[in-house]
């Protein structure tokens, strides 16, 4: 919630300003028109389809280490509850 | 790994006796305790960095939450420039989907050169607010910026608010807008894509859609607050919370309800779509207002930290999209819980505001009703991407639209 996600750079078209990113493994096409000086490996913070800014290699990993962390810790909970009926599951 | 932020699902359904919304959220609303057995000074610095869309009200929370677990307490040159900055970040929030999503309703193209030039004057901002970064540590003491430069940089932000929005600067806005009657008139003869959007709605009758029974979340007692995001069932409270028995509604109409021209409005339109939408531009434009008087003078800071209890500390913010809560139990510098509550999740609870307002839409071919249920979305704003789903009684299946993150 409240998360953007870093995503790196595989590819720009000049001519429409969009970019294809690597997101979660996932390619997707986003907009270039918020940010300048964007270059193919470079990492930005991807919301709404747009590029918000660009990242650091190192602050990138590191968001997405803790995105990952999240990830774990939500599945763990998301069994704990389906093995606790007395919890149930959240709307 | 592949949505990590989450999504909400939005679902209108026909029904003999009208229709019936179902509102259905992903989002990771516990991930928060991922932070226990971090040191203070770790959850502050990586907290904002995952929670990065209103990275600024996550951080000023989370410090709060922090400082009063630790029984730290911040200057008040230290509150008032951590609260410049949320506000200059929910202004940009705001601007965003002003300038982006409402141009699209009305049938303009999205102001992507305004936002690009509002995100980096925002960001230019911030900077010299913060030159190093250090702003939301828990026990900063020195906030040292250059006030005029910040003041010139306010002024080109409020300018470029005049040009792509308001039609004038902030101050002469709110003094043009004073009356219901102004308000109208600034709506008929504006020649911005907000003026135009509130024009069309206008014009097709559909300024008061979306009236529905709300309740503005009251002030909470700290003990009683935490003593709910303590309890054994906190997960379901986080994602689904509601207060003495009810749903409750925390937003920018909310928050600007008692400001002129909002009760004349209310009174004509109640809680309906153009109220709604008139909200957030109020508070662009008193937010910039607010920090002008900020960097002026000595403006007091709005933000209270408050232990709860010893060893549990709150943090309150008032974000973009309504009050962000953080609640940290802390023993010896080390996070034991750390729970998060936003807005979100009280404004898109299964039976609260937007549940309501869609479920009282009047019957209409699926075209008018996806516009109507996509622009009561978009003046609930969600800080995740949804997607909405407007089905007949047999089946819940065809998808209307989406947004994608």
């Amino acid at each position: 919630m409240c998360l953007a996600i870093p995503a790196r750079i595989t590819q720009i078209d000049p001519a429409t300003n969009t970019a294809e990113v690597s997101l979660g493994g996932i390619s997707k096409e986003i907009s270039l028109a918020l940010i300048v000086d964007a270059a193919v490996g470079d990492y930005v913070l991807v919301h709404v389809g747009y590029a918000l800014n660009k990242l650091s290699e190192e602050e990138a990993e590191q968001t997405l280490r803790l995105i990952e962390e999240m990830g774990r810790l939500m599945d763990e909970e998301t069994e704990s509850r389906a093995d606790s009926p007395a919890l149930g599951a959240r709307p | 790994m592949s949505d990590p932020a989450g999504r909400l699902n939005i679902q209108l359904r026909r029904t003999p006796q009208g229709l019936a919304c179902a509102i259905r959220s992903t989002r990771p609303v516990t991930a928060a305790s991922m932070f226990a057995g971090r040191s203070v000074t770790q959850t502050a610095t990586l907290l904002p960095m995952l929670y990065s869309i209103c990275a600024k009200a996550q951080a000023s929370a989370c410090a709060s939450a922090l400082e009063s677990a630790t029984g730290l307490v911040p200057t008040d040159p230290v509150r008032a420039a951590r609260g410049i900055l949320v506000k200059i970040e929910t202004i940009r929030e705001h601007l965003w989907r002003i300038l982006l999503d409402w141009p699209r309703l009305s049938g303009d193209s999205p102001d992507q050169a305004s936002t690009a030039l509002l995100l980096a004057r925002v960001k230019a901002l911030l900077t010299l607010v913060d030159p190093d970064g250090d702003l939301f540590q828990p026990g900063v003491q020195a906030v040292g910026f250059d006030r005029d430069a910040a003041l010139e940089r306010l002024d080109e932000l409020d300018a470029l608010v005049a040009r792509a929005v308001l039609g004038m600067t902030a101050d002469q806005w709110l003094e043009a807008i004073a009356r219901p009657d102004d308000l109208v008139r600034w709506i008929g003869t504006t020649e911005t894509s907000a003026a135009r959007l509130l024009r069309t709605l206008s014009a097709a009758g559909e300024a008061s859609l979306g009236q529905c029974e709300s309740h503005a979340l009251p002030e909470l007692d700290p003990r009683a607050l935490s003593a709910r995001l303590l309890a054994p069932d906190a997960a379901d409270f986080q994602a689904a919370p509601s207060w003495d028995g009810c749903p409750r509604e925390t937003s920018p109409f909310t928050r600007q309800a008692d400001h002129e021209p909002m009760p004349a409005l209310v009174a004509r339109h109640g809680n309906g779509l153009l109220p709604r939408l008139v909200a957030p531009l109020l508070e662009v434009a008193r937010l910039l207002s607010e920090v002008r008087a900020t960097l002026t003078e000595t403006m007091p800071a709005s933000e209270d930290p408050r232990r709860a209890a010893p060893g549990v500390g709150l943090g309150r913010v008032e974000a973009a999209r309504g009050r962000l809560v953080h609640l940290a139990r802390v023993e010896q510098g080390r996070i034991l819980d750390y729970r998060i509550l936003a807005p979100t999740e009280w404004n898109f609870h299964p039976e609260g505001l937007l549940a309501k307002a869609l479920s009282g839409l009047p019957m209409a071919d699926e075209g008018r009703l996806a516009r109507w249920a996509e622009l009561l979305i978009l003046s609930t704003d969600p800080c995740v991407a949804y997607d909405l789903l407007i089905a007949p009684s047999a089946s819940c299946h065809d998808p209307v639209q989406g947004s994608e993150p």
